[in-house]
C-alpha cells in the first residue's frame, strides 16, 4: 500500500504549487526557513510536522455517469448504493444509522478521509486483529461487525460481491487519472496522551452543534458518535489514535484543520470514554 | 406581455412560478428522502448553522455576521427556493465569482438536509414566513 500511494504522490508533489504533501500523508507549507536546511533535518521536518492548514483535495471524484451498462454496472450502483446508505440498502445486516461513507468520505474517494481508491490491490492484506492474511471481503466484514454494529454480510453474496465491485470501480477510475487520494487514516501525527476533560470542552464548542450534546446525532442523517445508535468499541473509531487523525483532517466539517494535534487527541479520547454497544467476539475470525 | 420591470407583482410571480416547474422537480419523493421530514428538518438546522448561518443569517435572510464582507452579497433565502438537484450543485461546487465555496465534506445525507432547511426560509408573498421547518416533505 505505501508503494502504491508513494508512486501516486509523486505527481502531486510536483504539481501541487500551493501544499507540499510529505512522507506518509503528512502535509507541510513550505517556507523559506524549510527549504535552506538540510536534507536530512527537512525530511525529519516532514515526518513531524503536522499543520493546520486546509487540505489539498486534489483527486477528482469518479463520474456516476460513467458507471457502465449491463449487471457489472448494476453491480457498481448496489455497492455505491449500499455505500452511500448503508442502513437502507444492506438493512438486515446492520446495527445502527451509519453508512460506509459517514467516514469513508465522498464514497471512499476523499483524500484524508479513509479514501478506498485502490483498496482491491491491499489485499490479501496482514491483519492485526485476525493475526492472519484477510482478504478485503474479510475487512469489509470488519467494518459491517464493529462500524457498523451488525452482523457478517452473506459470504460472497449479492452485498460483498456488490461493495467490492464499487471500489474496484472507483480504483480503475483512479488509476486513469493516475492519482490516488491520500488515504489518510493512518496519517503519521504524533502519538499523543488525549485528556478526556479537555476534549469534553472542545466537544462541546466544536462538535456538538451537528453530533448533539448527547453524541446521538440525527439518525440516518448525522452520524452518532457514542450511544446505541453509533459504532461498537471493536471498531477502529473507538480508538483513539485512529479517530484523531480523521478528526485533524476532516473536522469539524464547517472549518477542517482547525483542531490542533493535541485538540485531536483530547477529543477523540473523550468520545471513546463515552459508552458503545459492546462488540461481538463471535465475529473474531473477520 | 409588459416588459419584466413594469410588470404587476402578482404577473411576476406567476411566471416565476410556471418558470420553476419547467426545471427539476421542486419537491422530493419519499422514496429519495434519507430521514424523516422532522430528522431532515433538524439535521438541516444543525448544519445550516455550523457551515452557513455565518454568510446566509440565522433566519436565512442574507445578513448573517459575515455577509458585510462580500460583494455579491449572500442571498436571503426568503426570496428563493432552490431545488434539492440544484441545490446539491451548488454546495458541493461553490458558485464562481461569488464567495460561497465549495463544500466537499458534506454527505448526500447533510447537503439533502440542509437543503430542506434552507427551503422553509422561502417565502412566496402568500404565507406567514416561518423561521423552523415544518413537517412534510414540500420545504
Amino acid at each position: 500500500m505505501t508503494r502504491i500511494r508513494a508512486r501516486h504522490l509523486l505527481p502531486a508533489l510536483f504539481t501541487s504549487a500551493a501544499l507540499l504533501i510529505g512522507y506518509g500523508g503528512l502535509q507541510t507549507v513550505p517556507s523559506a526557513s524549510s527549504q535552506t536546511k538540510p536534507r536530512s533535518q527537512r525530511a525529519q521536518l516532514a515526518a513531524t510536522t503536522v499543520t493546520s492548514q486546509p487540505i489539498a483535495r486534489t483527486w477528482t471524484p469518479p463520474d456516476v455517469s460513467k458507471i457502465p451498462a449491463g449487471s457489472d454496472g448494476e453491480s457498481i450502483l448496489l455497492g455505491m448504493r449500499i455505500f452511500e446508505e448503508t442502513p437502507r440498502y444492506a438493512a438486515s445486516y446492520v446495527g445502527n444509522q451509519l453508512s460506509c461513507g459517514s467516514c469513508h468520505l465522498a464514497g471512499g474517494t476523499m483524500s484524508y478521509g479513509i479514501a478506498l481508491v485502490g483498496a482491491p490491490g491491499w489485499f490479501p492484506m496482514y491483519s492485526d486483529r485476525a493475526k492472519h492474511d484477510i482478504t478485503l471481503e474479510d475487512r469489509i466484514q470488519e467494518c459491517v461487525t464493529r462500524s457498523e454494529n451488525g452482523t457478517p454480510l452473506p459470504h460472497g453474496g449479492a452485498e460483498v460481491t456488490a461493495l467490492i465491485s464499487y471500489m474496484t470501480w472507483i480504483s480503475q477510475q483512479g488509476a486513469e487519472q493516475g492519482i490516488a487520494p491520500v488515504r489518510g487514516v493512518d496519517a503519521k501525527m504524533p502519538t499523543l496522551q488525549g485528556d478526556a476533560t479537555r476534549g469534553e470542552a472542545i466537544y462541546k464548542e466544536q462538535c456538538s452543534g451537528c453530533h448533539g450534546a448527547d453524541g446521538n446525532g440525527v439518525p440516518g442523517i448525522l452520524p452518532a458518535l457514542w450511544g446505541p445508535g453509533s459504532y461498537n468499541n471493536g471498531a477502529g473509531m473507538n480508538q483513539p489514535r485512529r479517530m484523531a487523525p480523521f478528526v485533524l483532517h476532516n473536522m469539524p466539517q464547517n472549518n477542517p484543520g482547525k483542531l490542533s494535534p493535541q485538540e485531536a487527541w483530547d477529543v477523540s479520547t473523550y468520545i471513546a470514554s463515552k459508552p458503545h454497544p459492546q462488540y461481538n467476539s463471535a465475529y473474531d475470525n473477520y | 406581455m409588459p416588459a419584466w420591470h413594469v410588470s404587476a407583482e402578482k404577473d411576476l410571480r406567476a411566471e416565476a412560478a410556471y418558470t420553476a416547474q419547467l426545471a427539476h422537480p421542486d419537491t422530493l419523493s419519499e422514496r429519495d428522502q434519507y430521514a424523516p421530514p422532522d430528522a431532515l428538518a433538524e439535521a438541516g438546522k444543525r448544519v445550516y448553522e455550523a457551515h452557513c448561518a455565518g454568510c446566509h443569517g440565522m433566519s436565512g435572510n442574507g445578513d448573517g455576521p459575515d455577509a458585510r464582507k462580500y460583494r455579491p452579497r449572500p442571498p436571503s433565502f426568503a426570496g428563493m427556493r432552490p431545488s434539492f438537484v440544484a441545490a446539491r450543485q451548488v454546495i458541493q461546487n461553490g458558485v464562481a465569482g461569488t464567495a460561497m465555496p465549495s463544500w466537499p465534506l458534506l454527505t448526500p445525507q447533510e447537503i439533502q438536509a440542509v437543503t430542506y432547511y434552507i427551503r422553509s426560509f422561502y417565502n412566496d408573498g402568500t404565507a406567514q414566513r416561518s423561521t423552523t421547518a415544518t413537517t412534510g416533505v414540500r420545504p
